[in-house]
């Protein structure tokens, strides 16, 4: 009994070792990798064939046969199977959407399959290996204590890879992952190259792999291509997904319940019909229970918001009262209400934004105007979005951005924040030209954005959300994460501290714990706004912050945007809300048909009769030309 | 040279086959847009099902289209009862794929546990391989490559000219923008499910003919080819997955006369996996379901 039991366990160590790798690739970072047991089954290979002694049974054929110390070559096969986890990643990850992947990850998978099931001398092909030597080498032992000896081995193993995983959950390299899990393009548009830190965690994933197939190959001794069929991929995935993905706890969950007590209880269901049909039942009711928990519970049993991801140290008492507005309710601030002093957080923009400036008037161009744009042209296949627009904006103002519906209002913004290239035309920073860096080039030179539907990374919370957007931070990367929590402890407490006072000076104070997916139109507006505050830029593009928002809560972004131009940071905003437009606009650019149709203080603005015409699709004077005029008909 | 030519030969008889599933597959996911997992145990269903009329004294056509109603309506049910909640909830495109999983688990043990996991003798025997200028074919491989050829095309008058295969296009390119113009989209998919279906449950016989056997297990091997001929065509291009079925079903042919047999699904994987690096987007642009 005792030893049916410690052998459930070292098999149940050894499954969770590999479902916690798969929650590193899966759960931490959404790359769905359909093919993760061929990595098992490489590390396996791998530490047999350098354990053993070279082939003297005739007929047995297998490549190496170097007889390296066990320790050696369980190391080997984790990072065998790192390394090819990392080519195939170069190869396909990189370049393929979330979906195609999974089928190019099992179509590789294959290939590795057939090669070794075929390749004979290899690893003796279909056949497969036998008499691996046992981590205690000739001792005479009996297959109990071997197993008690297995056990201490594999738990030990699981409890430092579970205690790493804690690691870089807590992490800012976790926070980048699940930032690029739930939505990358926000992820790049605050700077970051989001395939880095993906393969970094993909492989590792596949090194945990690796070493739980020598694990494996040397407790049963013995392993064929017949043991990594697709189906045992699934199965781990499945085990995943029930535990909770994202969550370490879950997965260990899933590992010791699904797959082991699953078979374990499976053993006792009496053979009915053929023998096969035990092991078919167990299968169905895998699937179907895979089913049912992605409907009715997609997170999981132990869901990842579950999890603790940073220590409160700090009462949070103390900063709860910064904020000015709750949520929901319509706040008191329309411009007319008398200025409350800006809190801290304010001053920390003003501060930041004033370093940044005094880099910026050290550098070649001092002058007042901070982006100039030039003849930019972009469209859309045969239909023109931007089409040859010029103007300026001076440094620590903010500019209205407005014109009827397709004068290529959004497109100049994409084209600002690097989503879009432009195909002719200059943009200049500062004096630098900067067209065609990229989201992440833009983002870095101190461009960030809001969207215009607002974009949240729904299943983090809202502190999260904020806290990614900072620059250059310390521990994003793998081995930082894992093993240097000193160097970026202390400036992970004061990004959350930034982060709750943006939070708690936009109103948002209730809420910083709260998934982003469950806050209100509104809220998400007001959150981007922090978001890309904490991003401290010099140019903050908005995207219709008003659209789709109460009156009160357009009022509260209002005077936020006002005093974040006030700090020294220059606005760009889109919007077709006048009376926002009339509170917060030094100027506003109007825009018609790809072109600037004229520029200036708001009332002027409206009052042109360009304007009116463009509007209300009246052609009004000659300016407008004859494919104008033909639009007007029957002026 | 004349080795070549005969590998050509059961290249397109293969590519027949390959593509009446990748147009089925095609078909659905160009209205419903995620990879049905499932689908390769769909075909095995669709053998089954034939196999068992044809055994029990049902004519073989019959027998054929039997299996095809039974995996429209299994179609029609997994829609019904485990995508189409997702969908509606607007799930990530990976999710609809591990749901399949699940799905491709249930099936495939179901079929074990109702027909048992040994492999069955299933083939037609229509007479002796013939030769035809440059090929060796036999008349089951002509009749697969005619059946193949007539049902594509009636999918194509289909699809062109009737009301119903303007719902379909529709749907496909623009589901919100169908569904306001008064095309009830949910009918249209899972009416598509169906008709997949019955080009699946083809397919799987075709297949089951060409190997003379059939376990549990038959289609689930083929999923990856299909599903590269579809993603090499461009996703959601029934046209495509024509083209994508011809290069794979030609080059698994073809390397498995030059080459140990046993690769010769690695190395189209490999063609496919090298030919999407440098077009990720498919040969055939995927857009919507007929330019």
């Amino acid at each position: 009994m005792v030893y049916f039991l410690t052998d459930a366990l070292v098999l149940g160590c050894i499954n969770a070792i590999m479902v916690v790798g798969l929650n590193l690739q899966y759960g931490y970072s959404g790359l769905l990798n359909f093919a993760f047991y061929i990595y098992v089954a490489v590390g396996a290979y791998i530490a047999a064939v350098t354990t053993m002694g070279p082939s003297t049974v005739p007929g047995i054929t297998y490549a190496l046969g170097w007889t390296l110390p066990w320790w050696l070559g369980l190391l080997l096969g984790g990072v065998v199977a790192a390394v090819l986890g990392s080519l195939v990643f170069l190869l396909t990850v990189r370049r393929l959407r979330s979906d195609y992947l999974a089928i190019v990850t099992v179509a590789v998978a294959f290939i590795v399959w057939n090669l070794i099931d075929t390749y004979q001398p290899l690893f003796d092909g279909d056949t497969g290996l036998f008499n691996v030597p046992q981590i205690t080498g000739s001792a005479n032992i009996s297959s109990e204590g071997y197993s008690a000896i297995m056990l201490g081995l594999s738990a030990a193993l699981l409890a430092v890879f579970v205690w790493l995983s804690r690691r870089i959950f807590r992490s800012p390299f976790g926070r980048l992952l699940r930032s690029i899990r739930e939505d990358e393009e926000v992820t790049a548009a605050f700077g970051r190259v989001t395939w880095k830190p993906q393969i970094a965690v993909f492989t590792i994933g596949c090194f945990l792999a690796g070493i739980a197939g020598g694990l494996l190959i040397f407790y049963i001794s013995a392993w064929s291509p017949a043991a990594f069929l697709p189906l045992e991929s699934f199965i781990l995935l499945a085990a995943l997904i029930v535990g909770g993905s994202g969550n370490y706890w879950g997965a260990l969950l899933g590992a010791f319940v699904l797959i082991e007590a699953l078979g374990e209880i499976s053993r006792y269901v009496p053979n009915f019909g053929n023998p096969a049909n035990v092991g078919a039942l167990r299968a169905i009711v895998i699937g179907l229970v895979l089913i049912l928990m992605l409907r009715y519970r997609p997170e999981g049993i132990i869901p990842e918001r579950w999890l603790k991801w940073y220590r409160t140290k700090e009462p949070a008492s103390a900063l709860a009262d910064s904020g000015t507005p709750a949520e929901g309710h319509a706040p008191d601030v329309g411009p007319a209400a008398p200025d409350r002093p800006a809190p801290a957080a304010a001053a920390e923009v003003a501060g930041a934004v004033g370093e940044r400036r005094a880099a910026a008037v050290a550098g070649p161009s001092a002058g007042n105007v901070l982006l100039e744009i030039r003849d930019v042209v972009y469209s859309y296949g045969g239909a023109r979005g931007v089409d040859g627009c010029s103007f300026s904006i001076d440094r620590g103002t903010v500019t209205g951005l407005i014109g009827p519906n397709g004068a290529g209002k959004s497109t100049l913004v994409e084209i600002l924040s690097g989503r879009l290239t432009p195909q002719a035309g200059e943009i200049v920073l500062d004096g630098r030209s900067v067209g065609g860096r990229g989201p992440a080039g833009m983002s870095r030179l101190g461009v960030a954005r809001t969207f215009q539907t607002a974009r949240v990374l729904p299943h983090l919370p809202v502190l999260e959300n904020v806290m990614i957007a900072a620059q250059a931070q310390r521990g994003e990367g793998p081995l930082a994460a894992m093993f240097w929590q000193r160097g970026w402890q202390a400036q992970e407490a004061a990004l959350r501290e930034e982060a709750t006072e943006l939070l708690g000076w936009l109103g948002l104070t209730s809420h910083l714990d709260r998934p982003a997916g469950s806050l209100s139109g509104g809220q998400r507006r007001l959150m981007e706004i922090a978001r890309a505050l904490m991003a401290h830029p010099r140019l903050l593009l908005m995207d219709e912050p008003t659209a789709g928002v109460f009156p009160e809560t357009s009022q509260l972004i209002a005077r936020r945007v006002r005093e974040i131009a006030e700090a020294g940071v220059t606005v760009l905003l889109i919007a077709h809300n006048m009376a926002f437009l009339s509170w917060v606009a030094d100027e506003v650019v109007v825009m018609a048909e790809g072109k600037v149709l004229t520029r200036g203080p708001l009332e002027e603005a409206r009052a042109h009769k360009d304007v009116i015409a463009a509007y209300l699709g009246v052609a009004a004077g000659e300016s407008r030309g004859p494919q104008a005029s033909s639009i007007g008909g029957g002026e | 040279m004349s080795q070549l030519l005969q590998a050509v030969g059961f290249g397109l008889a293969t590519a027949s086959i390959v593509a009446l599933a990748a147009v089925a597959v095609s078909l659905q996911v160009s209205v419903t847009n995620f990879f049905n997992f499932a689908f390769g145990d769909f075909m095995t269903l669709g053998a089954y099902v034939a196999w068992s009329a044809n055994r029990a004294g049902v004519n073989f056509v019959l027998a054929v289209l039997l299996g095809g109603v039974a995996v429209g309506a299994l179609g029609m049910l997994a829609n019904y009862l485990v995508f189409r909640p997702f969908m509606r909830r607007g799930v990530r495109p990976v999710t609809l794929l591990i749901a399949g999983v699940g799905l491709s688990f249930v099936v495939q043990n179901a079929l074990i546990l109702i027909w048992s996991p040994s492999p069955r003798r299933f083939s037609l025997n229509l007479g002796n391989a013939m030769r035809l200028g440059p090929f060796l074919l036999t008349p089951g491989d002509l009749v697969m490559i005619g059946a193949s050829a007539a049902l594509l095309l009636l999918l194509h008058v289909m699809l062109a000219y009737t009301k119903f295969g303007k719902a379909i296009r529709a749907t496909s390119n623009n589901i919100d923008l169908a569904r306001s113009c008064g095309i009830d989209s949910d009918r249209v998919i899972s009416l598509t499910w169906f008709i997949a279906g019955l080009l699946t449950a083809l397919a799987g016989v075709g297949l089951v003919l060409q190997e003379s056997t059939l376990s549990p297990t038959s289609g689930f091997t083929e999923l990856f080819v299909i599903f590269g001929a579809v993603i090499l065509g461009g996703i959601g291009r029934p046209y495509g997955a024509m083209l994508g079925a011809l290069i794979v079903g030609l080059l698994t042919e073809i390397s498995g006369a030059y080459v140990n047999a046993a690769y010769k699904t690695s190395i189209a994987f490999a063609v496919v996996v090298v030919l999407l690096l440098f077009r990720p987007q498919g040969l055939v642009k995927a857009r919507g379901l007929i330019r």
